[in-house]
């Protein structure tokens, strides 16, 4: 058994709870008071752990990037424990992220663009007072040596009327399909998190080394554990990347190729479907409202059950095999009893910032997803983005890219038709790019326990 | 480094794969036993084959004394042991080729590789991938005919003409309603082998 107390909140089990939330960005001038800023802040139990005696109004956490380890004083032989693609940060992986053109650095926003952050400060709140409060009170506690990197990230999750789920920008029900993770409760309410595949066409629990350093993950494998042991265990890596949607763009190009798709159903939409619905649900792979393409393959159903799988639908006559949901996570959808699949899942922790543009409207605020994803090794993050989202085929798709994040640039995503109504294939040429990376980096999240570690400032490697 | 073959418009898509391992002469009759096998019963390749990022897999044995010398002036070397050469392309990187690989064939690799020294076997597979970078050698020089496609870009192009000579003769002396009928089917047929093709963007 692990214990839930020593992993940081908001991994293995999320801050739906907590709409309101704010990033702050820090860089480290003296260790010193680095450390006795964690110290005070651990001795004070404002760090929210994964699992509490009463529930807080507000949220506490922190990441740090390489930078930020080795501002810490680090030593180097610690240092060099530690993966490659951390060590490098997000700026050195833009390309093979395919953060290129008006996504490459260079564009980003600050802090991103021209520093380092240190630690990440990540507060969430149930109510704004709350969230303001905590932000304060960190503030005042910030000693000489610990400064902060403006602007800061406020970020709010919003919700249509009367719905428990929370909205993306584009206007999709989002955060409901999680790891079924081994030794962790399921998340309660209607949505269900998914383990994965095994032979017999069921899911089975994600072993918890996949998401958190120190335990066996699939195939009884251990994630490289950095040095020394107390300071990896019941950590995990996070990925977190500001990723800007141009809504007025996504809509759009929905609205202008709504009218020819609507040509392809012969005997018209179904009730109350709009073509431009239809379309929109066929590219994420999940109706607006959520409801699953493969269970309700003709209209929504305002549903947020997620234990469906993809093997009775091999053509994608029902949930394209490009889309965006079928790509980053294809349950059973490649065989082989989900080996091929198993070791690229990620916890996602996303939380839109920015105004909700009513449809119809048009301005120009910026808006997106703070794209949170924890992992306990890099390599599962890039290749879900490498290889699934900006390339296809593993998805019999070539070098097509997911029409909702990828790269794509022009690029198509074909929409299989449907023997069974008789609905005919429809290719979608030139989707432009509609989400541009504006910032992030690569973090480490450590336990509790680690925290004291490096804020006593007695790491030894060995 | 060539473990791609590269042309103007980039990198091509395969990754060329070499691993070279020593086996004592009671594991070279056994191997060569088990390949023999795999070859006469070819239902035992069907798991390997659909694997479709995995276009060729091939084993050789190499006996220490058949090795081979580039003119009679090189001396034979004289080795302690016969070798496995195992030779192979995959799409893809390399952490999850080996991993796909070890969860889904872990019953022929470990069959065959068993023999080898110090075969760690293929699960778990942290092991594996320490012993394969230790014996893995790189290509010199790869040649491809079609860089910028996969096995799975090459089987789709391939089917996809097939269906349209065919329709192409079919559909000659069709009225147009009936033509639009029979094109629909057509693109029904071939509709998930229509991606777009070309070297990965690096
Ligand atoms: C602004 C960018 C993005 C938007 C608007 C977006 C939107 C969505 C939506 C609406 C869903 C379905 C709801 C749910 O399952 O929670 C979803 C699922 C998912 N997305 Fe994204 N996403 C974005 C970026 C990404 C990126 C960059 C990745 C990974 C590299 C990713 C990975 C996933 C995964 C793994 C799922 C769950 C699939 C499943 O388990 O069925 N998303 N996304």
């Amino acid at each position: 058994m692990f214990d839930f107390s020593n992993i940081q909140g908001n991994i293995l089990r999320g801050y739906a709870s907590f709409p309101h939330a704010r990033f702050l960005y820090l860089t480290i001038r003296d260790a010193s008071d680095a450390r006795s800023f964690i110290q005070s802040l651990l001795d004070a139990g404002s760090v929210t752990p994964g699992q509490w005696q009463e529930k807080p109004d507000a949220t506490l956490n922190f990441a740090l990037t390489f930078d930020g380890l080795r501002a810490f004083g680090l030593p180097e032989e610690s240092l060099a424990t530690f993966p490659p693609e951390f060590r490098e940060g997000m700026k050195v992986r833009a390309e093979v992220l395919g953060d290129v053109g008006k996504s490459s650095p260079e564009y980003w926003d600050e802090p991103w663009k021209t520093s380092r952050v240190h630690i990440l400060v990540m507060i969430y709140g149930k109510m704004t007072d709350a969230l303001e409060e905590r932000c304060r009170t960190l503030r005042q506690l910030l000693p000489a040596g610990v400064t902060e990197l403006g602007p800061d990230q406020p970020a709010e999750s919003f919700s249509m009327d009367g719905e428990t789920a929370r909205r993306e920008h584009f206007g999709f029900a989002d955060g409901l399909s999680n790891p079924d993770v081994e030794g962790v409760p399921r998340e309660t309410g209607a949505r269900k998190d998914i383990g994965n595949p095994d032979h017999s066409g069921r899911f089975r629990k994600i072993p918890l080394g996949e998401f958190i350093l120190g335990y066996p993950g699939e195939g009884g494998d251990l994630a490289p554990m950095p040095l020394p042991n107390l300071l990896a265990h019941n950590g995990t890596y996070m990925v977190f990347r500001k990723l800007e949607q141009n809504v007025p763009e996504f809509r759009d190009y929905i609205k202008a190729q709504a009218k020819s798709f609507a040509r392809t159903i012969p005997g018209g939409l179904p009730d109350r479907v709009s073509a431009e619905d239809f379309l929109a649900a066929k590219m994420m792979g999940r109706w607006q409202d959520g409801s699953s393409l493969i269970e309700h393959p003709q209209k929504p159903a305002r549903s947020l059950a997620n234990a469906f799988a993809y093997a009775d639908d091999p053509a994608g006559a029902r949930c394209p095999l490009g889309a965006h949901v079928r790509r980053t996570n294809p349950r059973d959808a490649l065989g082989f009893g989900g080996k091929t699949m198993s070791r690229h899942r990620l916890i996602r922790r996303g939380i839109t910032y920015g105004k909700f543009l009513p449809p119809g409207e048009r301005d120009n605020e910026s808006r997106g997803i703070i794209f949170i994803a924890f992992n306990s090794g890099f390599d599962q993050f890039e290749f879900v983005q490498r290889f699934w989202v900006n390339f296809g085929d593993d998805f019999e798709q070539g070098n097509d890219t997911d029409p909702i994040v990828g790269v794509g640039g022009r690029g198509q995503m074909v929409i299989p038709g449907d023997e069974a109504t008789g609905r005919r294939p429809f290719i979608c040429f030139d989707i432009p790019r509609f989400v541009e990376t504006k910032g992030g980096d690569y973090f480490f999240v450590p336990s509790l326990a680690a925290l004291r570690l490096l804020a006593s400032g007695r790491v030894h490697a060995s | 480094m060539a473990d791609r073959a590269s042309n103007k418009d980039g990198l091509g898509k395969a990754v060329t794969f070499n691993v070279i391992t020593p086996m004592n002469r009671f594991g070279t009759c056994v191997v060569r036993l088990a390949l023999w096998i795999f070859d006469r019963w070819k239902s035992t390749q069907n798991t390997a084959k659909a694997l479709a990022f995995l276009p060729f897999v091939h084993w050789v044995v190499v006996k220490r004394d058949c090795f081979p010398r580039v003119d009679d002036g090189q001396p034979t070397e004289k080795l302690n042991y016969d070798y496995l050469f195992f030779l192979s392309t995959f799409n893809g990187p390399w952490g999850p080729y080996i991993e796909a690989f070890a969860d889904v064939l872990y019953v022929p690799l470990d069959i065959v590789w068993f023999w080898s020294i110090r075969y760690p076997m293929a699960r778990p597979v942290g092991p594996l991938k320490t012993y394969i970078k230790r014996n893995q050698v790189e290509s010199d020089h790869s040649y491809s005919a079609y860089p910028g496609a996969s096995v799975r870009d090459v089987r789709a192009s391939l089917e996809v003409r097939r269906e349209l000579e065919q329709f192409a003769k079919t559909s000659l002396d069709l009225a147009p309603d009936k033509f639009a009928t029979e094109f629909n089917r057509l693109l029904m047929s071939v509709q998930n082998k229509l991606g777009t093709f070309g070297p990965i963007p690096e």
